[in-house]
């Protein structure tokens, strides 16, 4: 085994050892998850939350502003003088269906 | 008139599921796929395992809240059906998808990439033009889909 492939096997067992530094996660008790513990967690985390979910409380508005703002559509049909009513479109069977 | 008592729980239900789905599609495609940027990326320059991992933990928190928006489309979907007089026109419903999908892309692209500058769309280069293409595609699928959610109902409910 020439040393270059020695030394292919060793970067190769490094780096699949579960002892690697390397290791890390939101609850691990080790160096970089202590660390990131510390940066996650501390005085602007409040604040880094708030602007996460500033975005979906402007969505939840919108969508219901928009729920509030659905004008009657108007058909063509019902312009015809043919007027559209709930109980028609639960007889007639087609594509359009309402629910019952 | 299609009176909007018939259309507004399905429109709701779409609108709220499509920015839910918009979410997961900006988060699995962009930040986990193509991995352009991250929830904090502009703000927490991903060059170490930690900093990588601060912004995992931020884009976590950003799937917990498309997940909760597509649960509660979920819900509403379920009222709108149960609900009597409801129009349930597919078109009109996957039309309420794009729109809510524009509404997401719109939103986040003001507040997220300009306003607070948590991110832009591609960190590592020139962010205005792919912020603007961002905000321009969100303009598009909102207006297609409001046009689409009208001529949807109209369509389904005079070929019946």
């Amino acid at each position: 085994m020439t040393i270059r492939r020695r030394l292919r096997w060793l970067l190769g067992l490094t780096v699949l050892s579960p002892s690697s530094h390397l290791h890390a996660c939101t609850v691990c008790d080790s160096q970089a998850g202590h660390q990131l513990r510390s940066q996650l967690f501390n005085g602007h985390f409040l604040r880094t939350f708030a602007c996460i979910g500033l975005p979906w409380g402007v969505v939840v508005l919108a969508a219901l502003t928009l729920y509030f703002a659905v004008p009657d559509f108007q058909s063509p049909v019902a312009n015809e003088g043919e007027n559209l009513d709930q109980t028609r479109l639960t007889l007639v069977p087609g594509t359009a269906r309402t629910s019952s | 008139v299609i009176s909007r008592t018939a259309t507004r729980p399905l429109i709701l239900a779409g609108t709220v599921l499509g920015i839910g789905m918009g979410g997961f599609v900006d988060g699995i495609l962009f930040h986990q796929i193509l991995q352009l940027h991250n929830m904090l990326s502009n703000w927490v320059i991903r060059d170490t395992l930690v900093n990588e991992q601060i912004n995992m933990f931020w884009d976590g928190l950003f799937h917990s809240f498309t997940w909760l928006c597509v649960a509660v489309g979920i819900w509403l979907l379920w009222q709108a059906v149960k609900r009597p007089g409801v129009i349930l026109s597919g078109k009109a419903f996957c039309a309420s998808l794009v729109f809510g999908w524009g509404v997401f892309n719109l939103v986040e692209g003001l507040v997220d990439h300009e306003i607070l500058q948590i991110h832009h769309v591609y960190q590592n280069g020139s962010h205005l033009i792919w912020d603007l293409v961002f905000l321009a595609f969100g303009t598009a699928e909102t207006i297609f889909g409001a046009v689409a959610i009208r001529s949807g109902f109209v369509a389904d409910v005079n070929s019946s």
